[in-house]
């Protein structure tokens, strides 16, 4: 026997209370692991699109409601010949309730643009030139829309067959329908103007040449605004929103979760006052009943950690299979972020212990003898 | 949820623009009624609408809406985008005055007619035609009746009757209003005996253009177990119709407008 | 029936109380009064008295349980207020059997044994051989992997005289351990420590208000109101 089974048994003493505390702490860290992970998820999801297409700054004008709003696309001209800008591209992306489907996002990209170049061909293939009236389907936009090649898919009043699908490489991506610029223009009444100019820099450019030609967009462009996409994730609000209501929520999990293991160690400890004074009485240590406490409460938190990140991983994937989230998020379950929830539910469960250890290093061994 | 995600996805925040969150002082319900009534006379504007009709059986229908508002006059056509069948399918509504709406409802090929009946369920949801060009907070007789919770929100309750001159197949309206965003969170509609016709709840109110609106609506009660749910999904204002977008030879097609604001 | 103890060299001593106080709840309560008495290695004594006379006080503070009030007690010639391991004392020194058994019921009789070796540098293993050993000395060689509660009254105390011997003290300490037990047991029981304690050369303390079982032991201490009102060699102490 060593010490170890001396902990261990002390949790199996009560099997039931044991299990309820287990399921308490996992479903605070399950919750921990499904937010935080969907939140990094959808971060990254975005930093990896931006990088699959090799996008370095973002124009646009972000006072409209949710996507930014229309400008004229000959800006596009004038913002080509400022410094280090190696290639730009335009689009048109707009949020559209398509056929029976919800918001989904609908892209317009500028015929031969960069935006282009890492859509890969699954089937079908790529509109013929940029005055076909066809659209290709990132894949998880095919499923969600259940549209094969040869299908119409039905972009406001226009019907448009679709020739191909497409793997973007980045969930947003493949959840979009991707056309050629003057055909979204077009179907959507909006000659001449796009949202988005997306801007290639040449190698090399430094920092300062990168804030020089953001100062210099906002000359040509006031409404607008130019911004580098790697501080694109970081300094978007929504992300920093999604980011502290996934942690604030996380928290008060982990506080619930907290409450249940010191009611727990406290029941554990009140219980075996007797014991822990018969311990006393033949010889052990306080730091080892202190250790023996924090021990259990530890083991507790581990445990109840194990169990929450599977049920959070699991849980995850059921809710991403869901109809209504497919294809929208795509969580990032790193081993970071799982072992990071499995050091929370310790700490969780040390913390907790801190209370009732004290108690119980302070109990007197000659209660031993009394009844 | 969703648009919110995809829009930050791009990385672009949101602007939560809320007006400025001073509380209004409660205002008589002439002015309240007034400023709402002002407030849907907005000039001209085209709206793509997503409605899904959950009755016997389950419809979803895309829509587009164009509006032409006035202190006298308001003309509203609604036309079918998808499903396919039933693409083309487009209502005219007119109403000007105090006199009754009026209106016609084409559905192709070639069939054009009257509507007779302004109680009738438009395009087999849970609105009648009357609902969508009567603006009952420019009725004569404007009460505040009390004060209600909608959601967590503290809403004036307004009650609208119509007046002698003004023709409506409803008795009262009561409204709950938001006074603060100007919004009413839930209306309903009651028949001259008292009896609940219909309900409208606001489920989602988005900021447009400095204004909020509703930008989600469910409309329950018409027909017993339905109701239908009204996603709008695009909005633009000051748009540029032409007086055939208003004309029953206008409906027999389906025109987007061109080069207008977003 | 009592007569005075002879002085036994100093070396000897295992115990030497000088003025031994104990008060409880603010000095409201007087369990001991003032207590002198020494006991020497090897000595077998009973503490009799009714309850409330402070024997089992007296216990406590022998087995550093409890601190007194006042008055100084040594322990081999060093007082046990200066001892800074009380722990250490506790586990190695001395082996404590109770009324009540005390057994550790999440645990079967041969991990309870091994429960105070944790306190020494023993392996595992050597702690396991060591609690088969001892409980086999107790006649419970059969019975190792049992839980308290599967064994019977004097099977359990049995347990508990192996779990204090389990790291070989020089001194038992056992308040009214045939207690809890019918007559039959007890005399086992009884049988039992007075063997081992015999075996091994061990100071035996034990405290009880059954006079038939001070009858075994060689010195009797009488105590009443938390005095010791007598205290004497017992002419009629019969050898098992």
């Amino acid at each position: 026997m060593t010490f170890f089974t001396v902990v261990v048994r002390g949790l199996l003493r009560r099997p039931v209370r044991t299990g309820l505390t287990l399921v308490g702490i996992s479903i605070g860290i399950a919750a921990v692991v499904a937010l935080v992970g969907m939140a990094s998820g959808y971060e990254k999801g975005i930093g990896k699109q931006l990088d699959v297409i090799g996008i370095d700054v973002v124009v646009s004008n972000m006072s409209g409601g949710i996507l930014p709003k229309v400008y004229e696309a000959s800006l596009q001209e004038r913002i080509a010949k400022l410094p280090h800008v190696a290639d730009t591209t335009a689009i048109l992306m707009q949020m559209l309730s398509i056929e029976d489907a919800p918001m989904m996002m609908v892209s317009g990209r500028q015929w031969g643009g960069f935006a282009w170049e890492k859509l890969k061909l699954i089937e079908g293939r790529m509109p013929r030139d940029g005055t076909e009236k066809a659209v290709v389907l990132g894949r998880l936009a095919a499923e969600v829309l259940k549209k094969k090649i040869g299908d119409k898919v039905q972009i406001e009043a226009d019907e448009l067959p679709v020739v191909g699908i497409v793997d973007g490489q980045a969930l947003v991506e493949n959840g979009a329908i991707i056309l050629s610029l003057p055909v979204l223009q077009e179907v959507t009444g909006n000659e001449g103007k796009v949202n988005f100019i997306d801007i290639r820099l040449t190698p090399k450019s430094t920092k300062e040449e990168v804030t020089r030609l953001c100062e210099q967009v906002k000359e040509i462009f006031p409404a607008g605004r130019a911004m580098v996409a790697s501080e694109v994730v970081g300094t978007s609000q929504g992300f920093r929103i999604a980011r502290a209501m996934s942690w604030s929520t996380s928290i008060l999990a982990i506080v619930v979760g907290v409450l249940g293991v010191m009611n727990t160690m406290m029941m554990t400890v009140f219980e075996r006052t007797q014991e822990i004074c018969v311990l006393l009485a033949i010889g052990w240590k306080r730091s080892r009943i202190v250790r023996m406490v924090l021990w259990e409460s530890a083991l507790l938190g581990f445990l109840g950690g194990l169990c929450g990140v599977a049920i959070g991983v699991v849980g995850v994937k059921l809710l991403t299979t869901l109809p209504s989230i497919r294809g929208m998020l795509e969580p990032d379950l790193n081993p970071r972020l799982l072992g990071t929830a499995v050091g929370i539910a310790v700490v969780v469960g040390l913390v907790s212990g801190l209370y009732p250890a004290w108690r119980s290093s302070r109990l007197t061994p000659s209660h031993a003898l009394h009844g | 949820m969703k648009p919110f995600h995809l829009a930050a996805a791009l990385g672009f925040a949101l602007a939560f623009i809320s007006s400025a969150a001073e509380p209004t002082a409660p205002m008589p319900a002439g002015e309240l009624a007034a400023r709402l009534s002002a407030l849907r006379q907005n000039g001209t504007s085209y709206v793509r609408v997503k409605m899904d009709i959950n009755g016997a059986k389950k419809e979803a229908l895309q829509l587009q809406i164009k509006e032409r508002r006035s202190k006298t006059a308001t003309d509203v056509v609604y036309q079918v985008l998808w499903p396919k069948e039933r693409k083309g399918e487009s209502i005219l509504l007119r109403k000007s005055g105090a006199r009754a709406a009026s209106g016609s409802i084409f559905i192709p090929p070639n069939t054009l007619r009257v509507i007779d009946d302004l109680k009738a369920p438009l395009l087999g949801s849970d609105l009648s035609y009357e609902d969508l060009v009567e603006d009952f907070f420019a009725w004569e007789r404007q009460a505040i009746v009390g004060t209600e919770a909608v959601g967590g929100v503290n809403c004036q309750l307004l009650e609208s009757k119509p007046g002698k001159g003004e023709r409506s197949s409803y008795g009262s309206v009561k409204s709950w209003i938001d006074t603060r965003r100007m919004v009413p969170l839930r209306v309903e509609k009651y028949s001259g005996s008292g009896q609940l016709i219909r309900r409208i709840d606001t489920t989602r109110v988005v900021s447009d253009a400095g204004h909020h609106i509703p930008a989600n609506l469910t409309v329950s009660g018409a027909r017993q177990g339905s109701s239908t749910e009204l996603d709008g999904t695009r909005i633009k204002h000051g748009v540029a119709f032409t007086d055939r977008d208003f004309t029953t030879d206008g409906i027999k097609e389906i025109v987007t407008p061109r080069g207008s604001q977003d | 029936m009592a007569t005075p103890i002879p002085m036994a060299a100093s070396t000897d001593r295992v115990f030497e109380a000088v003025a031994l106080k104990k008060e409880y709840d603010d000095g409201t309560v007087k369990a001991l009064r003032g207590v002198d008495f020494h006991i020497n290695q090897g000595e077998f004594v009973a503490i009799v008295g009714q309850s409330g006379s402070g024997k089992s006080t007296l216990l406590q503070m022998l087995g550093a349980l409890d601190r007194p009030s006042a008055g100084t007690l040594k322990f081999r010639g060093t007082s046990l207020a200066d001892r800074a391991d009380l722990a250490a004392f506790r586990a190695l020194e001395v082996g404590f059997i109770f009324q009540a058994f005390h057994l550790l019921p999440t645990f079967t009789a041969i991990e309870n044994v091994q429960i105070p070796m944790f306190e020494t540098k023993h392996s595992v293993s050597e702690r396991q051989q060591r609690a088969i050993k001892l409980l086999t000395a107790v006649g419970l060689a059969e019975r190792l992997h049992h839980f308290p509660s599967k064994l019977s009254g004097g099977e359990r105390q049995r347990v508990a005289i192996a779990r204090s011997l389990a790291n070989g003290p020089s001194v038992l300490l056992a308040d009214e351990p045939t207690g809890n037990l019918d007559s039959e047991n007890s005399d086992i029981v009884l049988d039992l420590i007075v063997r081992l304690r015999r075996e091994q050369n061990i100071t035996l303390i034990l405290v009880t208000h059954d006079m038939g079982i001070a009858r075994k032991a060689e010195r009797v201490i009488t105590m009443k109101d938390g005095r010791i009102i007598s205290d004497g060699r017992n002419e009629t102490s019969q050898p098992d």
